[in-house]
């Protein structure tokens, strides 16, 4: 056996069953954005979070026909901070989410100073390298380098991930 | 338009959350006719994502015989004031204090000038009313 190309292949039917993930989540974005907007207002409410939530999503139509929810600053009460954006496009019957990019900053003495979580646009051709979707713990090229493989994931559970998981425990 | 604050139907669904929904609380909504039923969505989509509760939506113009009798299933009431028909609300002015009895929360939704003819009508409402603010869609269809 070619270990190599048993790993290849072995990361290709991983990417391939992302794809499928994804077209089996029929998420549309005005959807989204409230129950994204109402989770975050729960951790408000729960003193995880500051700020106001009114508009700390905002939907944007992007050109050929993508919807972009998109969250600039949402302030932990640690003085961590969360951006995300969610792309996503219309496809028959619904929509898809087609890229998301979530960026946790942690603050100092946090050892972990950044966990990024990125879903990309397409499977590229180094499935084995960067996955699809992956998780880099750290920031820049000396820490952050790493593409973790990570699980697709609707984006309230991955919010959801980054609340009650990595933003309270992570370089603690 | 009138000197209310405003909300968007997020905010308000937000501030019913936050009292609790064993809170009864009766709100008068003014918006423009034009995006009423816009509004009307809007509150519905944002009481089954933040309450998880069911939501009816009624007209006035379709009530006029039934009047507004108190819900009891636990969901929030929505009713779209369409009509001038002073008999009903003098009706709800009279039976105010068991509007929201069952710790329900009612909802009005009216236009400007409808809005005000209420609140100069009915004293009793008035005073029930825990709040009154001017609303607006929120546009968030995407597309």
């Amino acid at each position: 056996m070619n270990i190599e190309a048993e790993l290849d292949r072995l990361a290709h039917e991983r990417d391939d069953a992302y794809g499928v993930a994804l077209a089996a989540m029929d998420l549309d974005a005005a959807s989204q954005l409230r129950q994204l907007r109402a989770y975050l207002a729960r951790q408000q409410d729960h003193r995880r979070i500051k700020g106001t939530m009114d508009k700390i999503i905002q939907l944007r139509q992007l050109p050929d026909g993508l919807n972009e929810l998109d969250c600039a600053r949402a302030e932990f009460v640690s003085e961590s901070r969360l951006e995300f954006t969610i792309r996503m496009e219309q496809r028959q019957p619904g929509w898809r989410i087609s890229q998301f990019r979530f960026h946790l900053h942690l603050p100092s003495p946090r050892e972990v100073t950044m966990v990024r979580i990125h879903l990309n646009a397409q499977q590229g051709r180094d499935c084995l390298g960067v996955p699809r979707c992956h998780m880099h713990i750290g920031r820049g090229r000396k820490h952050g380098k790493a593409h973790i493989p990570f699980p697709v994931l609707s984006p309230l559970l991955v919010l959801h991930l980054i609340c009650e998981v990595i933003e309270p425990d992570f370089g603690e | 338009m009138s000197d209310f604050d405003h909300i968007t139907p997020f905010r308000l669904v937000r501030t019913i959350a936050a009292a609790g929904r064993g809170h009864p609380a009766i709100y008068l909504l003014i918006c423009e006719a034009a995006v009423a039923k816009l509004v009307e969505a809007d509150l519905r989509v944002e009481i089954d994502v933040q309450l998880d509760a069911p939501a009816t939506t009624e007209a006035i113009s379709e009530l006029r015989d039934k009047g507004l009798p108190p819900s009891g299933d636990g969901s929030v009431r929505l009713v779209h004031i369409d009509q001038w028909l002073p008999k009903l609300v003098d009706a709800l002015d009279r039976h105010s204090p068991f509007l929201v009895q069952d710790g329900s929360q009612l909802l009005l939704l009216a236009g400007d000038e409808m809005a005000k003819r209420i609140i100069r009508r009915a004293p009793n409402l008035r005073n029930r009313l825990t709040d009154v603010f001017e609303i607006e869609p929120e546009y968030l269809s995407g597309g």
